[in-house]
């Protein structure tokens, strides 16, 4: 559906996105992750058809957004981050302007506007005036806007930004439902949102590709090892032992917690769970369990691995981050 | 086509409501009011030339504040992004905001229709400068318009849009001071300035050399503009 190859763009010397490449399959919501600055935006205008790139090349459904912009552009619907509406016209009226203005037939103009109110829960506002709205309201018009011409592809901007928690709810389940008819590319920085909503991550840092992945194949990436917190105490030396004799144990660190009381984290081949043998080795001495737990990487620890300028930048494309990158991220 | 009338339409609608258009449109038909009541008991004049001449310095005042949000307004609050990523070309784009203002200034002109019908009731008066007055004030109000749009895509800011143009529109006007003589540069001067092609319409003469030099100017503004928006997003 989108096919973006090499995208580069420069604001004079400064380069907000460098070397950016993927693809959307048809069908697909994909998530653009990333922090503040990080050329989300940029990649989108420019597949929006809003601006050039300085080199590079992208297409939504095999038209190039830059030779034949605006027969691409029919393609799309595009909501911008701030949700930029005409705040004096109604509801009614600027979703009537846009979807003349994207060359919907005269006789489908008002059945398409009703569609889409409907679709986006704003039909009782129809006749108020844009200016009037809510931030909830002004974000669903803004996706109205975005699927009025009935396009196969949707690009929004952050879409949930600024809203409450109940409208965050509410609008994540209004771009999943778009899921299969269209093709969505959304970009965010909260990381919950990508493992709700999409179906695939494309974590960008710095003008670059950092993980193109499915939420779960990016965390189980970087989960190369098992790791198991334990409180216990009891002789420090000789627990210590006892859990790296472990079969499948890989290692274990020790930290003092005060109180008698030392924590063990213990870390283990990935296909391995300890925690039930470590608990009954624990017994078996008669030392005392105080607390015991499973530490999994979530998508957040990736991300903040990938985008972290000291440790982001070396392992982006590498396959297999080091352990002790991973571990320095669960500490 | 479709998309220019669907901006000219929505552009012509913004002016009614909105403070500005009504603002505008109070103080031309004030204005406009008082240089016919004034030509007519002051001066005894029962034409229209002087009514022509004299309206067009107040349109240095208020066509600016028409055309100061065409573009400006749409870059300073992001809605532009919504616009040009319809399809919609930068042309059309342009072309509708044009035409929504020009529509605007044709709906003020109409309403001061009844200046000439006044006079047609009081007199005689030979009815051709009326129509090719009209014609000559349509074409001179579409090169400041024009002017204005240019100036509006240049910059975010609606007041620097407003003042900006206003000062152009001075200049070329004082050019055809400068151009009163007969040495060479000063009839290059009159033939840029844009008020010496309305007097011959006023007289009742439609010069097809001042219909072109009108109609080539906004053109070229215009043309102007499509380029300033592009490099705007090229940038």
């Amino acid at each position: 559906m989108v096919e973006v190859k090499d995208l580069t763009k420069y604001y004079g010397e400064y380069a907000a996105i460098e070397g950016v490449s993927f693809k959307v399959e048809k069908g697909e919501i994909l998530g653009f992750l990333g922090p503040n600055a990080a050329g989300k935006t940029t990649t989108m205008r420019i597949i929006a058809g809003f601006m050039p790139p300085t080199s590079g090349t992208a297409t939504v459904a095999g038209t190039d957004v830059v030779r034949d912009s605006v027969e691409a552009r029919r393609k799309l619907g595009y909501l911008p981050e701030q949700v930029p509406l005409y705040d004096d016209m109604s509801v009614r009226e600027y979703l009537g302007f846009c979807a003349k203005v994207r060359g919907v037939a005269r006789d489908k103009q008002a059945e398409r506007v009703d569609t889409v109110m409907e679709a986006t829960r704003v039909t009782e506002y129809a006749d108020s005036l844009i200016l009037k709205l809510s931030k909830g309201f002004r974000q669903r018009v803004g996706i109205a806007q975005a699927l009025v011409h009935d396009p196969p592809l949707l690009i929004l901007d952050e879409p949930t930004v600024g809203l409450d928690p109940r409208q965050i709810v509410e609008v994540r389940e209004l771009i999943r439902g778009l899921r299969g008819e269209h093709t969505v590319i959304l970009s965010t920085h909260i990381l919950p949102e990508v493992q709700v909503v999409c179906d695939r991550v494309v974590i960008i840092n710095e003008g670059k590709i950092a993980a193109i992945d499915t939420p779960e194949a990016l965390t189980a990436r970087l989960r190369r090892s098992q790791q198991v917190r334990l409180d216990v105490r009891g002789p420090r030396k000789d627990v210590a032992e006892a859990l790296r004799t472990l079969p499948g144990a890989r290692g274990v660190t020790d930290e003092d917690a005060g109180d008698g009381v030392f924590r063990f984290t213990l870390e283990a081949d990935p296909d391995k769970d300890l925690r039930e043998i470590a608990a009954s080795t624990g017994v078996k001495h008669g030392w005392g369990l105080r607390e015991m737990s499973s530490v999994a990487m979530s998508l957040e620890d990736v991300y903040i691995h990938l985008t972290t300028t000291d440790s982001g930048a070396a392992p982006a494309n590498a396959k297999a981050p080091t352990d002790g990158a991973a571990r320095e991220v669960t500490e | 086509m479709r998309p220019v009338l669907a901006i000219a339409q929505r552009e012509l609608r913004a002016y009614f409501g909105a403070p500005m258009g009504w603002v505008v449109m109070a103080a031309f038909m004030a204005f406009a009011g008082y240089f016919f009541w004034a030509a007519i008991a002051l001066a005894g004049i029962g034409e229209m030339r002087m009514w022509f001449s004299n309206t067009t310095i107040i349109l240095i005042i208020l066509l600016p504040a028409l055309t100061m949000r065409l573009i400006a307004e749409e870059r300073q609050r992001g809605t532009i992004e919504v616009l040009m990523t319809s399809p919609v070309t930068d042309t059309q784009a342009i072309l509708g905001k044009f035409l929504g203002a020009f529509a605007f200034y044709a709906v003020m002109l109409l309403l001061t229709i009844q200046f000439p019908v006044t006079l047609a009731r009081l007199g005689t008066p030979d009815r051709g400068p009326f129509y090719s007055g009209y014609l000559g004030m349509l074409l001179f109000g579409g090169t400041f318009l024009a002017v204005g749009i240019f100036i509006s895509t240049t910059t975010k800011s609606q007041v620097v849009a407003y003042v900006g143009t206003m000062f152009v529109l001075l200049f070329l006007w004082l050019l055809s001071w400068a151009g009163m003589g007969d040495a060479w540069w000063q009839k290059l001067l009159q033939y840029v300035s844009i008020p010496t092609h309305l007097d011959e319409f006023a007289k009742g003469l439609i010069d097809t050399r001042d219909v072109f030099y009108y109609v080539s100017f906004i053109g070229g503004m215009l043309f102007l503009s499509v380029r300033a928006l592009a490099a705007w997003k090229w940038r």
